[in-house]
């Protein structure tokens, strides 16, 4: 494979040498962005999760623990962050590392917009947290932030400038993402390597196109109306404001939700995507219905607009047939994607790393969490579920069961070609035992919560929900060890020495056809591409190669014995 | 002048440049950015038993003037992608320039306007998301200047790719539309 003798000292020839501190602080090299993006993200994840395990505390107890302004705090937080700067930039990180790689491009289209966008994300996070430093404490009025609790309008709701910072740092968040979003599709679109047409890309490719195509067109709404949420709070503005002549409270979450439905595929696609490189590789088969799979992703991208006040049932100023229809219509795609995933793991002789175990996880979680929010699309249902913690339940199933582990099949799938060395397989399959338990003793048991009538976003409940919120605080704490398992492999396998070689899972996709880590620029000659598995293509022809080699070795032996 | 080549070398050289897809990518972002507000001004409008309400007159003279005077800089910008195209570099700085002093002056205009309203952006539901959206729409001008202004820095650089000066050909069209769209809709509509 000619593409394989790179080094990483084949460096461009004029680049100066600086101090590493100084490389990183000033890199464009989208390698460099994507592992940026993945630390500071996983850094905001540990603090995430810290508040989730405050939560949980809190809710061992039916009379609380904390004062409830507090915990008002720390629900908004753990979701703000875990939305915002967890799942949302890491798995751009990822896509930033292995998107160019995949399509066989150099870097992004736009390396310096690339590194400003990467530098607007922990900005912007730090302004969100700055909230905690206000007398009044941080933003309380939930992630979703409907007014008038988020506004001034009604006395005591949201008071300090915690809302302020909140609406600030996430506007700052949006502008970050629209501009990664705009040059993720410019890449896609103008720097694939000759040969790699759009039905060659592989599956994360495209699923991280529909993830962009949402951003561009549903951020916005969200930038307005935070906009909006700020001129209100602080220019004594009427955008939200219930009496006639202002736009009412309905309007934001209108607003909110036009992108907020979008947005829930925007965590979940690019996990969708990492599943479908992992389960083909680990089954040693290909995708099942490659196309099927393109037209099901892209379905769901278009249906994620018409679906948003399937959240806003209970208002009565939705038209729920309409939406419910919709909603409803969205699990035909999904189903599709299940039945690629599951008829490419039949009769299959599947290789169980840890990857796989993430990626099984997944199938399994997300599964639930799919049907519960099918439930919700019914709008009877929806009536008496709303705002219980049934939503609780499903919203965990999506993003952390679904979300959450096709992050980590990711990690543990391309942590080889980021680092050139292995994680530990077998903390990575006790990492997965504690979450895939932790998971379903957290949040299994919120549906019983939710079905039996317990309300979401309140820092009390009744003494009969006591054993099961227990049980989803033992749960929460597995979570919280299983994290921990990850960062002590992490760091105990830093110190192995880089022992990966290019393609060490027998891969499809380019970036396993390049050193590991990969060099500058990616490649030093364009690879060839005449499939969607130009790798494994890459594979046969050298094993052929080496067949006819041996044959021809062994033919005058072969001749005189006849 | 065209040093720079537009296209990524050994990429696809077909359809848009990728400075061009990215300014249009983000039009479309801000298509619907403008969509939320405008959302909100007819969510407003039809829960308001009196529109504008309280009898608010406004003179649309100033509108009228600085419309006329964007839609006048959309063409002279044309003509400036059309001189470059040309290759006759002096002609499209000379049109740049003339754009850009009347963005300026429009905006001045539009600020005008905005200081002599009989109503502020805390009088009504009204008077906030006219005001919003006035001063969105005239910093978007601003903007479709800066990057006007990015381009003659670079032409005077010597350092200037053709598909940047199509880009900011697109911005400005895409402003112009969005300000004399908000015109109609905030003053003749209302």
């Amino acid at each position: 494979m000619a593409v394989r003798e790179a080094g990483p000292e084949v460096a461009q020839p004029d680049a100066p040498r600086r101090h590493p501190v100084v490389e990183w602080l000033t890199t464009t090299d989208h390698k460099k962005i994507g592992i940026m993006y993945m630390i500071t993200a996983f850094v905001f994840f540990l603090i995430g999760g810290l508040l989730a395990m405050l939560v949980r505390t809190q809710l061992m107890f039916p009379s609380g623990l904390f004062p409830l302004n507090t915990y008002n705090q720390l629900f908004t937080m753990h979701a703000t962050i875990m939305i915002f700067m967890f799942v949302m930039p890491i798995t751009v990180g990822i896509a930033n590392y292995v998107v160019p790689l995949m399509i066989g491009a150099p870097d992004m289209a736009f390396p310096r917009v690339n590194a400003f966008s990467y530098w607007l994300f922990p900005l912007g996070g730090i302004i969100v947290l700055s909230g905690f430093a206000s007398p009044q404490g941080a933003a309380q009025a939930g992630w979703t932030s409907y007014p008038p609790l988020s506004e001034h309008l009604t006395a005591g709701s949201s008071p300090g400038w915690g809302e302020d910072v909140w609406v600030l740092g996430l506007l700052v968040l949006g502008v970050a993402s629209l501009l990664g979003a705009i040059n993720m599709l410019v890449t896609i679109f103008k720097l694939r390597a000759p040969g790699m047409t759009m039905y060659r890309m592989p599956i994360f490719v495209w699923t991280f196109m529909v993830t962009s195509i949402l951003l561009v067109l549903a951020l916005p709404t969200f930038s307005a109306a935070l906009m909006a949420l700020f001129v209100d709070r602080n220019l004594g503005g009427h955008f939200f404001d219930p009496a006639p002549g202002g736009g009412g409270a309905i309007l934001y979450q209108n607003i909110f939700w036009f992108f907020g439905h979008p947005e829930v595929y925007i965590l979940i696609l690019p996990s969708m995507g990492i599943i479908s490189e992992v389960l083909p590789v680990f089954s040693r088969k290909p995708l099942f219905g490659y196309r099927a799979f393109i037209y099901a992703t892209l379905a769901i991208g278009m249906l994620s607009f018409g679906v948003w006040a399937h959240h806003m049932f209970v208002t009565g100023a939705s038209y729920s047939p309409f939406f419910s229809v919709m909603t409803a219509a969205i699990a035909i795609p999904t189903g599709v994607k299940f039945f690629n995933w599951t008829a490419t793991m039949w009769q299959a002789r599947i290789k169980m790393t840890a990857a796989m175990y993430f990626a099984l996880g997944f199938l399994l979680l997300f599964l639930i969490g799919g049907v519960d929010g099918v439930f919700l699309g019914s709008p009877p249902v929806d009536f008496q579920l709303h705002a219980t913690y049934w939503v609780v339940s499903h919203i965990h199933y999506v993003l952390f069961g679904g979300a959450a582990f096709g992050i980590f099949t990711g990690f543990y799938y391309w942590w080889p070609k980021w680092s050139g060395r292995f994680l530990n397989e077998r903390l990575g399959k006790a990492h997965f035992w504690f979450w895939f338990i932790g998971a379903n003793l957290a949040f299994m048991p919120m549906h019983i919560d939710g079905l039996e009538g317990m309300r979401r976003r309140v820092g009390t409940y009744l003494p009969v929900f006591a054993d099961l919120n227990r049980i989803s605080t033992v749960g929460a704490y597995l979570l919280g060890i299983g994290a921990l398992i990850f960062v002590a492999n992490v760091i105990l396998t830093a110190r192995t020495p880089r022992t990966a070689p290019d393609d060490p899972w027998e891969a499809n996709s380019l970036e396993w056809a390049t050193t590991s880590p990969p060099p500058p620029w990616n490649f030093t000659s364009v690879p060839r591409i005449r499939s969607e598995r130009p790798v494994r293509d890459m594979r046969l022809a050298a094993a052929t190669a080496a067949e006819a080699v041996a044959a021809e070795a062994a033919s005058p032996d072969g001749e005189g014995q006849a | 002048m065209s040093s720079q080549t537009d296209q990524v070398p050994g990429r696809l050289a077909d359809g848009m440049p990728p400075v061009v897809l990215g300014v249009v990518l983000f039009v479309a972002s801000e298509c619907v950015f403008f969509s939320a507000l405008f959302a909100a001004w007819f969510t407003a409008r039809a829960r308001s038993p009196q529109w504008p309400p309280g009898g608010i007159q406004i003179d649309p003279s100033l509108g009228v003037f600085t419309s006329a005077l964007l839609v006048l800089s959309s063409v002279v910008v044309a003509f400036a992608e059309y001189a470059l195209r040309r290759q006759d570099t002096a002609g499209m700085r000379r049109l740049l320039w003339l754009a850009v002093v009347l963005g300026l002056v429009a905006v001045l205009g539009q600020g005008i306007h905005l200081g002599g309203l009989p109503f502020t952006i805390s009088s009504n539901g009204f008077g906030t998301i006219y005001w919003t959206t006035s001063a969105i729409d005239s910093a978007h001008v601003l903007g479709a200047v800066v990057f006007a202004l990015v381009v003659l820095a670079r032409s005077a650089a010597g350092r200037l790719m053709p598909s940047l000066m199509r880009g900011a050909a697109v911005f400005w069209h895409f402003v112009v539309g969005v300000s004399v769209f908000t015109f109609l809709v905030l003053e003749v509509l209302t």
